[in-house]
């Protein structure tokens, strides 16, 4: 017969065993994972759209049409609008690029033309180092151009694969939700039965309040960003092309806190000079000056009202969940940083709060 | 005498399905519903299985949802306060149902649920009824209606039986 302390020890070992398997399949399952998660992520966006079809008595399959449907067509949309800027974009690059137009005399130009419009910072001295570490690179970069467009269609292609195994998961996700549902709570012995229901249905109430805050307060960004690009438009002349579809974008990368507003300024920035002109400077620091409001309005007002309540979670934490979660899994980790963390958040406090009164 | 062999012997033999969707409809609280509603909520609900001995709930737990009993045996208990003796509250059989307070709100569960025979029952949550309430909200409003006329029976029952004891005491 055991004792008592070899059933723990066995219990011990095995429980370790399994997190090392467990531990070792997550990281060579990687792709497929993310792509599940993503799924997961998609159908609780999805979910409260379907559930609002079925209020109007449309069947649970053909209201999921409806909304995947339309979520291809708003896909499509965006696909069609950023086409022609991906393609100026890659063009200019390709042009530039190709005729030489980054040799060192041009550059140095660039680079001195900037330093005299920085009023506050001088670095004509450091120009030449500059130049000493940037042109090899950019020379190397003219060999690689070929590799690299290569490689980012096949990136596109890819991308465009696993979308579209994301939808087809989540159309059966949404349509047979209970059905998956009904099937996973099977799974769960008797004794954790109503324990398992009730954390599922918080973790869903979760998810979907956690989603419902970042939609709004992305919503709230893209049109104020939208509003800031329309004044520099309309009163400094500024021409920044597809304002509207930059401001939507600066609101999806808001999605991502605190990296999320410097890549929504980049979007505003990146065809300010890749257009140039005598007051570009002006215009990048307008762009600054009316993202850096419009984060401040996100910051103070938005985010504490509605993402704040979703989560639940002293800014500190969330601080240290991002870089948890980027140095993880880079971008897409800080993107799901937060939810994880919320859905571990509830799991805990329900499994703490609510065990020990089914153990009595 | 018909031959077993010429007679189709799952002629009477329902699915489980079907057993699944007469408790559910033979249930008050989902009575008045059409019976296209009626398989919205058999999507809704959990089929169990418990051993004879096995606790469905005891007192004290966290109430989240009710339960009918498609088959078996299941008695209400509650503990004596003076000598923790086991007291029998009910018993129930087939079809019958019970926890249904907790569908409205999330106080614990005021006796136990022991299972006396091999028993399947289906379990209904108030995530699930809260679900639906913002799925369908027809739906809902009349499942919240028929909770409302089980509670206001038993208020009634209640207040006869307290009539009847101060009646007594006087």
């Amino acid at each position: 017969m055991m004792t008592s302390n070899q059933k723990f020890i066995i219990k011990l070992l095995v429980y370790l065993v399994g997190i090392v398997v467990l531990f070792l399949l997550l990281t060579k399952l990687t792709s497929l994972i993310l792509i599940i998660v993503l799924s997961i992520l998609l159908f609780t966006m999805l979910d409260p759209s379907v559930d609002k079809l079925e209020r109007y008595n449309i069947p649970r399959g053909p209201a999921t049409a409806i909304v995947i449907l339309s979520v291809f067509i708003i896909l499509g949309g965006v696909i069609l609008a950023l086409a022609p800027i991906v393609k100026d974009a890659g063009s200019t690059i390709v042009t530039k690029v190709s005729n030489n137009s980054f040799d060192e005399d041009t550059f140095r130009d660039v680079l001195l033309s900037v330093n005299e419009k920085t009023t506050f910072y001088d670095f004509s001295d450091n120009v030449d180092k500059i130049l000493e570490s940037a042109v090899p690179k950019i020379e190397a970069l003219k060999t690689k151009l070929g590799k690299i467009a290569l490689n980012v269609t096949f990136t596109i292609i890819s991308a465009f694969g696993n979308i579209s195994i994301i939808i087809f998961i989540t159309f059966f996700l949404l349509k047979d939700e209970r059905a998956l549902k009904k099937g996973l709570i099977n799974l769960i012995p008797n004794k954790h039965f109503e324990l398992s229901v009730n954390l599922l249905y918080k973790i869903q109430k979760q998810i979907a309040s956690y989603l419902k805050g970042q939609f709004m307060a992305a919503t709230s960004v893209a049109t104020l960003s939208i509003i800031g690009l329309f004044i520099i438009n309309t009163f400094f002349d500024a021409n920044i092309p597809y304002f509207v579809l930059i401001g939507i974008l600066a609101g999806l990368a808001n999605l991502i806190p605190y990296v999320g507003p410097a890549v929504g300024m980049a979007f505003a920035i990146t065809p300010v000079v890749f257009m140039g002109g005598e007051n570009m400077g002006l215009i990048i620091l307008l762009i600054i000056i009316s993202f850096s409001l419009v984060q401040m309005i996100d910051n103070v007002l938005v985010s504490p009202i509605v993402v704040g309540k979703s989560v639940d979670m002293h800014p500190l934490a969330v601080f240290i969940i991002l870089i948890i979660g980027g140095s993880l899994m880079g971008m897409l980790g800080m993107l799901f940083a937060i939810p994880t963390a919320g859905i571990i958040k509830v799991t805990a406090s329900e499994i703490l709060t609510n065990l020990p009164k089914y153990k009595q | 005498m018909k031959s077993p062999i010429w007679t189709n012997i799952f002629k009477n033999k329902k699915s489980k399905e079907a057993l699944e969707f007469d408790a559910i409809k033979e249930a008050i609280i989902f009575q008045g519903l059409k019976n296209k509603d009626l398989k919205f909520i058999q999507t809704m609900v959990y089929s169990r299985k418990y051993k004879n001995g096995d606790y469905i709930f005891k007192k004290g737990h966290p109430g989240d949802g009710m339960y009918i009993i498609l088959k078996g045996e299941v008695q209400i208990i509650d503990k004596n306060n003076n000598d923790s003796k086991d007291i029998l509250l009910a018993t129930l059989g087939n079809k019958d149902f019970f926890g249904e307070l907790s569908l409205l709100d999330k106080s614990s569960r005021s006796a136990s649920a022991l299972c006396s025979d091999e028993t399947e029952a289906l379990g209904f949550f108030r995530g699930d009824l809260l679900d639906i309430v913002n799925r369908k909200p027809i739906i809902g409003s009349k499942i919240v209606l028929n909770i409302s006329r089980i509670l206001a029976e038993r208020l009634r029952v209640t207040n006869n039986k307290l009539y009847e004891l101060q009646k007594n005491i006087k």
